[in-house]
């Protein structure tokens, strides 16, 4: 008989949404130092994006605190071509603290995360860390990662 | 309240309890047979042999049937009859000995977990060990409840992502259907409705929101126009109702209460104290136009509807007097162990009248799997469905036909070890027309198709056929005739 069931469809749900929404303001240039170095220390970090569709453009939004992260400002961002699967956003000028990054994979090139009626993202969205929500973005404890003055790498997938 | 609380019925409660704590791997017993895992690679187009009657020469087309047909991997085993991969079935009817043939549909969830050799996934009832995140409906798309075509495709369907394409000559997978973008990844029922002139009316029903996407699509499979209502019980919603006029949602007092990670059906619970909900909207506009509310009672499947010239509307429901079956029984077949019929589905006849009054009659009869001939949809006139002589019968044995107004017309029983699926309708081009489907031969331990007059049902079946292979217990089909 039947069955089924299933709306598993939104267990990913709006989770996402809000939040990725930030992404959608076009980032400023990839390298752009957008804070004023701390005097105790200045850190620099890349972001290596792997995209499971090497095609277009992900967009990536950096935040440093829970408050930014949570509708604040944007320490900066990027639009990297991801046409060989593999990009790096490289930050400068950074002050040492917690980040978070929200991002997803412009497909269609129109500029925005596109969503579904529902108002879920269909295109693919991504926090640093790998990090997942539960019916919203990634929590910024799930996504933050630690800066520290000098050279730091970040890893981070998108599909 | 846990899942387990609900477990009511004494049968599977001592049958779980037999197999304590672990699982077993393969169902026990002839009946089990129906639950056991398809091969993964299908079953090769074989003839099949007929058992008993004759084939009416004007049978010309293909029976195309969906199911869950893969439950074990890895060493698991899926806790539920609706968590296993679809495999599209073809039973094909022209020159020469009809055929059958089976093949999985290549989800991007059933490729990876083969690549894996395990269970990845969430399921409708299963959660797999250490699973893998989900970030869309594609990624769990099982695709394993029903089939229909659409533009020259079969769309397998699921209920809560999109519809997949499938060659209907192959039955290779084409891939995910988007509908369009509007609709990417949005639920979409296993049970739209095909009106007399092609159009498909569907819906998706997001059970988190309380919202329905209602869509109008053409024959070709292109959107034609698509609205989101809200405001609707957060149900689990498995089919609708149309008329000529409208399209009506049934909302089960089963409600999506738990929103952190867990299986499907684990999300919800029964209301008894709350109503089922019929909400009824306008085909021109696709926006609500009133609501009725009923007594609790939980159903997968409606009758066809019709309206009246005053705008009543009709149409039959088939309920359980709870969410107890799915909860259940329909876990317990996962262990062999046939369901009973006091759960079972039973017939109601349903009236919303435009003056807001509402009618449930029941007559009493066992009903599940509704069927009505294409070619007089939203009409009144004869309908189908399986059921069971007896309540204390422990399988679906009977096909009944009943008349416009809902009762029974003709009763065919079979015997009692007989568990019959869907039989769909195939219109005769001389009018009238033949109804088909699987029977499982619980003793044995076989597959049998079977062949009826849908307006003779009660001389059983016209031709009875026996698979080559036991195939995994199915759940929707539907006819295509050949070109």
């Amino acid at each position: 008989m039947t069955v089924k069931i299933q709306n598993l469809a939104l267990i990913v749900s709006c989770a996402a949404l809000t939040a990725v929404a930030a992404c959608s303001t076009t980032g400023t240039s990839p390298s752009a130092p957008t804070e004023a170095a701390d005097m105790q220390g200045v850190a620099t970090l890349d972001v290596v994006v792997t995209a499971e569709i090497a095609e277009g453009e992900v967009r990536l939004s950096l935040f440093r605190g829970a408050e930014a992260y949570d509708g604040g400002p944007m320490t900066g961002g990027a639009i990297l071509d991801v046409s060989s699967g593999t990009a790096t956003a490289s930050f400068q000028g950074l002050q040492p603290g917690r980040y978070a990054i929200r991002a997803f994979h412009d497909l269609n090139g129109n500029g925005t995360m596109d969503t579904n009626a529902l108002g879920i993202p269909s295109e693919p969205y991504a926090f640093s860390n790998n990090a997942r929500g539960n019916f919203g973005p990634a929590k910024f404890e799930a996504a933050a990662f630690t800066v520290t003055s000098g050279a730091n790498t970040h890893r981070m997938n998108i599909r | 309240m846990n899942r387990r609380d609900f477990m009511v019925s004494t049968v599977a409660m001592a049958a779980m309890a037999a197999i304590s704590p672990a699982r077993a791997q393969e169902p026990f017993g002839a009946f089990g047979k129906a639950w056991r895992s398809a091969p993964d690679q299908g079953y090769p187009k074989r003839g099949m042999k007929l058992l008993s009657g004759i084939i009416p020469n004007d049978l010309s087309g293909t029976y195309f049937l969906n199911g869950p047909a893969n439950h074990d991997r890895g060493g698991e085993r899926n806790e539920h009859w609706f968590d296993g991969d679809g495999m599209i079935h073809a039973f094909r009817f022209g020159r020469g000995t009809p055929t059958h043939e089976g093949r999985f549909i290549e989800t991007s969830k059933r490729k990876a977990e083969i690549e894996a050799g395990r269970f990845l996934y969430p399921v409708f009832d299963t959660m797999p060990k250490n699973p893998a995140p989900v970030m869309s409906s594609n990624d769990v798309n099982a695709a394993n409840i029903s089939v229909v075509e659409r533009g020259g495709e079969l769309w397998a369907l699921w209920e809560g992502g999109s519809p997949t394409a499938i060659n209907p000559n192959d039955l290779s997978t084409k891939g995910v259907v988007p509908i369009s973008n509007d609709l990417v990844c949005t639920p979409f029922s296993a049970h739209p409705r095909i009106d007399r002139s092609g159009t498909m009316w569907g819906y998706g029903f997001d059970s988190f929101g309380g919202r329905a996407i209602l869509s109008e699509i053409a024959p070709d499979g292109s959107l034609r126009r698509f609205n989101l209502i809200r405001n609707l019980p957060r149900s689990m919603v498995h089919d609708f109702i149309s008329t000529e006029k409208h399209l009506i949602l049934g909302c089960a007092p089963f409600w999506l209460t738990q929103f952190e990670p867990m299986p499907w059906l684990d999300r919800f619970r029964w209301q008894p104290n709350e109503a089922r909900v019929y909400v009824v909207i306008d085909k021109e506009t696709l926006t609500e136009v009133r609501r009725y509310e009923t007594p609790a009672a939980f159903q997968f499947h409606h009758f066809d509807g019709f309206e009246e010239k005053d705008g009543t509307i009709r149409f039959a429901a088939c309920s359980y007097p709870d969410a107890s079956w799915v909860q259940t029984e329909a876990r317990a077949v996962m262990d062999g162990v046939p369901y009973t019929g006091t759960r079972e589905a039973h017939f109601e006849r349903i009236t919303l009248r435009p003056d807001g009054r509402v009618d449930v009659e029941a007559d009493g009869q066992s009903a599940e799997f509704p069927v009505g001939d294409p070619r007089f949809v939203n009409t009144p006139t004869m309908q189908w469905n399986v059921g069971r002589a007896r309540d204390e019968g422990r399988l679906n044995h009977s096909l009944i036909a009943r008349k416009p107004d809902g009762e029974i017309a003709v009763q065919w029983n079979g015997p009692d070890d007989t568990f019959l699926g869907e039989h769909v309708a195939i219109p005769r081009a001389n009018g009238g027309g033949y109804l088909i489907g699987v029977q499982f031969d619980t003793t044995l331990g076989r597959s049998l198709l079977s062949l009826f007059d849908g307006q003779n049902v009660g001389r059983g079946p016209l031709a009875l056929w026996q698979l080559p292979d036991s195939i995994p217990a199915a759940l929707h089909g539907t006819w295509v005739a050949s070109a």
